[in-house]
């Protein structure tokens, strides 16, 4: 039973010669506990389908069903977004912006602390509990907003490219520190990149997507054991689905009417 | 360090009053046109005991406070509804830009005409100096707010109410107290201006007779006590604009 269902969804925007479709007849389901990418060009329209799938945006066509339930609007305690620049508000410290959630759905006093300390703790910045985000670090910031992402204990995380402003190396130990997280909480992860290593590295499966109109061209399932080591991003076999997935992007959408 | 940096701003203090106090003594300015601060502070002291001045410090002081608060949340409202949408934005600002840029004060003339030089001719001068300031500082306020603010309050589950209260005025709040103390400032012009125009009570009208009587004595002391409650209001503002601004990210 697939958590969350995307039945062939399609938008477009209107445009006076003819409309423009960013996303076309997209179909595919994420099963629990899964581990998904997304990967694709910039302005593939990766991004706009996480808005679909997140409720922030409509479709035109298509429906996409998250726990057998249609998506209309956010779905606050099952969904949890976490944006590509952390979005941290600066006039919280950490702790309070990681107990936010909690507080706009009235949870009680005690119990949000609890749970915000928590939360701190599996992100491993308990110490950093009272720090302002322009005292942070971008990897740090992003941690807390996947703390806060978390607090309300959702079913699912959709991530739009969380990592894509960190430096190389923050980026990397991000990803160990995602994939340590997800195996301690076992959510279900949907995750946008356009980092081939990154997607193949992280996901149980990756999904590729082109450009113009955004589609998906493939569907890579990632076979490498986990826990994943970065020994393993060496190996024969990362090197194998990283080119079948680099295929994928470079060979569909290049003399389709996208410029490069 | 710190006690350093006390101990220039205490400097700077001393040597102005100092100045003040020697150089109408010392002969060096004309004491009929600059007081030594000592008689002009005696002067000061004695007029608050006078039932008559402080009758016409606290009309001055209603007709700040009303114009304020007649004025400041209009302001802050309309800037609101005016900063929220692209389109209300474009076509309010140029009328902003251009109101802002015109000395209100060239227009007292006219509003005595249109409204005498009584209390409300007063309060609604200064209200149209609170206005504007304030208006256009808001508006500029709830561009400042990041465009992310919006899906993550939704993603959140936030309601209209907790996304306005829990989003949008922390992320507008410096910007909000610098406006309204800028707008409390010319405030106290306005009320001043009009009551040393045309009045028949008030500090400034007080300011403007021993002025043309020629006490200078008497004509410092009020400006000495205005200045020093402006001071102290403007300061007890700029506390609370860096409280509320704690968390920007600014050199030290």
């Amino acid at each position: 039973m697939p958590v969350i269902t995307v039945n062939d969804i399609g938008k477009s925007y209107p445009h006076p010669s003819k409309p423009i479709c960013v996303l076309d007849h997209i179909s595919f389901s994420v099963e629990e506990g899964q581990f998904v990418s997304i990967v694709g060009r910039s302005g593939c329209g990766k991004s706009t389908l996480l808005q679909v799938l997140a409720g922030l945006l409509s479709a035109n066509e298509g429906s996409v069903s998250i726990d057998n339930e249609l998506v209309r609007a956010p779905m606050p305690g099952k969904v949890a977004m976490v944006f590509q620049d952390a979005l941290l508000l600066p006039w919280r410290t950490a702790f309070d912006d990681v107990v936010l959630p909690l507080q706009l759905s009235g949870v009680p006093i005690g119990e949000r602390r609890q749970r915000a300390t928590e939360m701190l703790e599996l992100v491993g910045l308990a110490a950093f509990a009272d720090s302002f985000p322009h005292q942070l670090s971008g990897g740090m910031r992003q941690r807390v907003s996947i703390a806060r992402g978390l607090v309300r204990n959702p079913r699912i995380i959709m991530m739009d490219e969380p990592f894509g402003a960190l430096d190389e190396q923050t980026r990397m130990r991000m990803g160990d520190e995602l994939l340590r997280i997800w195996t301690a909480t076992r959510k279900t992860i949907l995750f946008i990149t356009h980092s081939l290593s990154e997607a193949v590295y992280l996901s149980d499966v990756v999904r590729v997507m082109a450009a113009a109109p955004g589609r998906i061209v493939d569907e890579v399932a990632i076979d490498l054991p986990r826990p994943r080591t970065l020994e393993m991003m060496g190996s024969e076999r990362f090197g194998q689905l990283r080119n079948r997935v680099w295929k994928s992007i470079a060979g569909t959408s290049i003399g389709e009417g996208e410029r490069l | 360090m710190r006690s350093k940096i006390i101990g220039i701003r205490l400097a700077i203090l001393g040597v102005i009053i100092t100045f003040w106090e020697a150089a109408p003594t010392m002969g060096w300015i004309d004491p009929a046109t600059l007081p030594p601060a000592s008689s002009v502070a005696g002067m000061a002291w004695q007029l608050l005991h006078m039932p008559r001045f402080l009758a016409n410090l606290l009309v001055t002081g209603e007709r700040v406070v009303l114009a304020f608060v007649l004025a400041a949340p209009i302001a802050v409202l309309l800037g609101i509804v005016i900063g929220e949408r692209l389109a209300t934005r474009r076509a309010f600002e140029p009328a902003l830009r251009i109101a802002i840029s015109i000395p209100q004060s060239v227009f007292l003339p006219v509003f005595i005409l249109a409204f005498g030089i009584g209390f409300a001719q007063k309060v609604i001068f200064g209200a149209t100096h609170v206005i504007f300031v304030v208006m256009i500082n808001t508006v500029a306020a709830v561009r400042s707010i990041p465009s992310g603010y919006g899906p993550l309050a939704l993603t959140m589950g936030a309601s209209r109410t907790q996304t306005f209260w829990r989003f949008y005025i922390p992320a507008m709040a410096p910007y909000l107290t610098t406006e309204l103390r800028l707008g409390l400032a010319l405030d106290v012009v306005g009320v001043l201006l009009a009551e040393m125009y045309g009045s028949k009570d008030g500090v400034g009208l007080q300011i403007f007779i021993w002025s043309e009587t020629l006490h200078t004595v008497e004509l410092f002391a009020p400006i000495l006590i205005v200045s020093v409650a402006t001071i102290f209001i403007n300061e007890t503002m700029r506390l609370l604009e860096n409280y509320f601004g704690r968390w920007r990210n600014t050199l030290p």
